[in-house]
């Protein structure tokens, strides 16, 4: 694993997802669950955990006593329908890592890069002259820091201040022959975004007994998109800069965990695309999920360490009217002392659903999310 | 829901309606015919300093249509070393003016001058102006040889004896130069080659060691002219010894804009450029009225495109550096640190100026048309330039990579009071599109027998003109000879002097929804 982790990365750089939908907005967006909600409906943020870092509910991890990084790919296949015609293309990203670090009495620290969004796209017209691209996309350095309340047990505050940077371009291309000319002559138009700012979001979590629940709500920022266009021999005024709120979302999770090692959960997100994509309605998605916890015990057998994980999500509003529905089910497999492997499956369905042209996306995505955690800076908390 | 589709890595077509909705609309490709409204055509001489005396490799011979080509020798009497002193050759007058060419055959009627003049005055003679113009020169000999090589391939123009005994004579008050001039006339008769180079250095044959070619500023004292026909038309283009002619002019983008948006319909949103469209191909065709061209030239031309940000005239002063304002280039702007002056001053009263630009104090090197025509910028170069002040010329070339300055000397007699300078501040240059196919030069975009019109390839020119609706374009239409600069030559008169381009066809593609 150790071995082919770099290659993985690579990998993920190159290619990146790949839909027309990536057009909208600041493009495709994923979520920023950690590896193993991606195989429970990505609706574990509320599960306490000491192996991961939600940037989103940063407060649950005021109780973590490890310290954790995470790195997550993800591979997959995307069938692209259109009800004329119908293409399966690759797809890859590097959605997040993070490094929880617990500071002792002195709360929680977290540190993620989430990339947020991909520009991701590659379509080509039915004659093959003129293609249209896409890459890049703006991303998220996250800071985090939680805080046990002392007084209330099982009580936690936090907040996550969200650096919103990157850049994304659409790049159009032509080429020209003519029959009687020696050369090809290339046309290119582009469009290209820069983004810079910054927005807060506060989360509140509350841990007892087998109960676990988690809210948050992301604060309005300024984030600075600068776009620049350019095209083959065409001359464009300068680079235009608009100040915009990014997308802002209120949401909730809880987890119950049962018999020993396992565990419900489920979550409710909202999100108000105003200002960001025009007339794009409020985005609603939910989801819920299931886990079995392996054993502990690292002389047991190894199938008998494995955890199993399933669930399934949906959404619906935001841009384009996006409804989507997806089940998902994934596997943690332990990796040494301190290591984790998560593989999480989801399949599912993106379905434009604006009263529109019909654009429908079928994805098949394999998240590897690999994990190391080690007992530095191990909480003295242990109220509950 | 997968099963049945293949994984494919290729391209995506599938979400082009989507795309469509959401404005990424990608419009079919359309044709259109313009009329290409010329705004102003004026004819002017290639880019770059005129060039000094002695920097052309090849010195040329010959005629061109009715046209000729000049060649101009000086031999420095008041210099001793090489055929001895004074005395000596007031013992040994001179007999003859020997020469070689690169072609044996060549024998023409060749219009032969032999003037007396200073130093000072030399180089009028050098740029062209008659001698008869010039009050301290002397025309000695004024006649019309019949040329023809000698059995060795040598070409002897014997002195009479009267006229020999008279330059001896007139040694001792008038040392000075000797210039030659040779003026071929109109080829006629059995031979048809009518250009030809000069290979042996020319000399002044005495009795004794000859005299050669005398020395002017390090290199040889030697110069061709241009001289065109009396009844040549001035709409002419063509590329000729050491200089030629181009057309610039300005197409009028208002009215191919609105012929434009009428043949094909597209957004245009902004006040200051039209992006509608990408033109893939656009073909002019230019009418020839007629055209002339030494043996085996390559009649081509090209057209290049200049978008101007900012320009500033004024007059210049004759000793008076003019100073580039700040409105065209702050110092910030060019990067450089101290002023950007041309400085012309009188060479030859009222008839030729020296100018240079000057920057920080220090005069420029620049390329002249040699370095033009010869497609090396780095060979011929020259830190200043002669302009006529006698008649209308012009000097145009780059000082910054944005910055060219245009020198012109008005038609007046009254010198240095009409010269004007121009900064020309570039916003960006168009290069010429290629013309040619898979295997060389499209047979249409080169003057051949018996065709009238030439067909250029001018995208990148015409999408200038299209997208700028603020800023000035000025194309030019450049002539290109062949690779033996000297030899090639040729001339062609525009059909439509004030138009120049009959027409333009275009295939081109809207830019609806490239705004993303």
């Amino acid at each position: 694993m150790r071995k082919s982790l770099p290659f993985i990365l690579a990998a993920s750089a190159l290619a990146m997802a790949q839909s027309p939908r990536a057009v909208l907005g600041w493009g495709l967006e994923t979520s920023s669950a950690d590896g193993p909600s991606r195989a429970m409906g990505e609706a574990a943020q509320a599960l306490r955990t000491d192996r991961s870092w939600d940037p989103q509910l940063e407060a649950r991890s005021a109780f973590a006593s490890l310290t954790a990084f995470e790195v997550q790919v993800a591979p997959g296949l995307v069938t692209i329908d259109d009800d004329k015609t119908q293409n399966t293309v690759g797809t890859a990203a590097l959605p997040r890592v993070s490094l929880s670090i617990p500071l002792g009495r002195f709360g929680h620290l977290g540190l993620g890069y989430w990339q947020r969004y991909q520009r991701g796209l590659d379509w080509t017209s039915s004659d093959s002259l003129v293609s249209l691209s896409g890459e890049g996309g703006a991303f998220q350095g996250d800071l985090g820091y939680s805080y046990a309340i002392p007084w209330a047990r099982g009580l936690a505050l936090g907040a996550t201040y969200h650096r919103v940077l990157g850049s994304d371009r659409i790049l159009g291309k032509e080429d020209f022959k003519a029959s009687d000319e020696a050369s090809v002559l290339q046309l290119r138009d582009t469009v290209q975004k820069r983004y810079w700012g910054d927005y807060w979001t506060s989360s509140v979590y509350f841990t007892k007994s087998n109960f676990d629940v988690g809210v948050w709500m992301d604060f309005a920022g300024d984030v600075e998109v600068t776009t620049a266009r350019g095209a083959t021999a065409q001359t464009f005024s300068d680079k235009s800069t608009k100040s915009v709120s990014p997308p802002l979302s209120l949401g909730t999770a809880i987890g119950w965990r049962f018999q020993d090692r396992h565990a419900l959960v489920g979550s409710f997100q909202s999100t108000s695309w105003d200002g960001v994509v025009s007339g794009s309605s409020r985005q609603f998605e939910g989801g819920l999920g299931w886990q079995r916890e392996g054993s502990g015990d690292r002389f047991d057998e190894y199938w008998r360490r494995l955890t199993f994980r399933a669930g399934a999500m949906g959404g619906f509003g935001g841009p384009a009217e996006v409804v989507t529905i997806a089940g998902t089910s994934g596997l943690g497999m332990p990796l040494g002392n301190a290591g984790t492997l998560d593989l999480s499956l989801q399949v599912g369905q993106n379905d434009v659903d604006n009263g529109g042209p019909s654009l429908k996306e079928t994805f098949v995505r394999l998240y590897v999310t690999v994990t190391g955690a080690s007992s530095w800076g191990k909480s003295f908390r242990t109220r509950r | 829901m997968l099963a049945g589709c293949g994984f494919s890595d290729s391209s995506n077509y599938a979400g082009g309606a989507f795309l469509d909705a959401q404005g990424h609309s990608v419009s079919g490709r359309a044709e259109a015919s313009l009329g290409a409204t010329t705004r102003s055509v004026e004819y002017l001489p290639p880019e770059g300093y005129p060039a000094l005396p002695g920097m052309s490799p090849t010195l040329a011979i010959g005629t061109v249509g009715a046209d000729s080509v000049r060649a101009v020798f000086g031999f420095d009497l008041r210099e001793s070393a090489g055929w001895g002193d004074l005395a000596f050759l007031q013992r040994h007058p001179i007999r003859a003016i020997t020469f070689s060419v690169g072609d044996t055959a060549w024998k023409p009627a060749v219009r032969l001058r032999l003037v007396r003049s200073d130093s000072a005055t030399l180089p009028a003679l050098f740029m062209g102006i008659e001698p008869s113009q010039l009050t301290q020169t002397r025309i000695l000999w004024d006649t019309v040889v019949q040329l023809a090589a000698d059995s060795v391939g040598m070409y002897n123009i014997r002195i009479d004896s009267a006229l020999s005994e008279s330059i001896r004579v007139s040694l001792t008050q008038e040392r000075g130069w000797l210039a030659v001039l040779l003026d071929p006339l109109a080829a006629s008769g059995s031979y048809t080659k009518t250009m030809t180079n000069i290979g042996a250095q020319p000399v002044l044959d005495r009795d004794t060691l000859p005299i050669t070619l005398g020395g002017w500023g390090g290199v040889l004292a030697t110069r061709n002219v241009y001289n065109r026909a009396a009844s040549s038309s001035s709409d002419a283009i063509g590329w000729w010894a050491g200089t030629g002619r181009r057309a610039r002019f300005e197409l009028d983008g208002d009215a191919i804009r609105a012929s434009l948006h009428r043949q094909v319909p597209a957004n245009d949103i902004s006040p200051e450029t039209d992006n509608s469209y990408h033109v893939l191909q656009a073909r002019a065709n230019l009418g020839i009225k007629s055209w002339a061209a030494s043996a085996n030239a390559s009649k081509r031309m090209l057209l290049t495109s200049k978008v101007i940000d900012r320009e500033d005239s004024a007059h210049l002063v004759l000793g008076t550096p003019a100073r580039m304002p700040s409105s065209v280039l702050s110092t910030e702007e060019s990067g450089v640190d101290g002023d950007i002056e041309v400085k012309c001053t009188e060479l030859v009263p009222s008839k030729l100026a020296d100018c240079s630009v000057v920057i920080a104090g220090t005069a420029q090197f620049n390329y002249t048309r040699l370095a033009s025509v010869n497609l090396n910028f780095l060979a011929f170069n020259q830190d200043h330039f002669w302009l006529r002040t006698d008649v209308a010329d012009q000097a145009e070339f780059e000082v910054l990579n944005n910055l060219r300055v245009s020198v012109r000397s008005e038609n007046s007699d009254h010198g240095g009071s009409h010269l004007w300078v121009k900064w020309i501040r570039i916003y960006s240059k168009h290069a010429s599109d290629s013309q040619n196919d898979s295997v060389g030069v499209r047979s249409k975009a080169t003057l051949v027998d018996g065709a009238n019109t030439i067909e250029l390839e001018m995208r990148s020119a015409l999408t200038q003109v299209i997208v700028q609706k603020k800023r000035k374009v000025v194309l030019d239409l450049v002539p290109v000879g062949g690779s033996a600069y000297g030899l090639d030559l040729w001339t062609a008169q525009m059909a439509t002097g004030t138009k120049l381009i009959d027409s333009v066809h275009v295939l081109l593609r809207p830019r609806d929804g490239r705004n993303f």
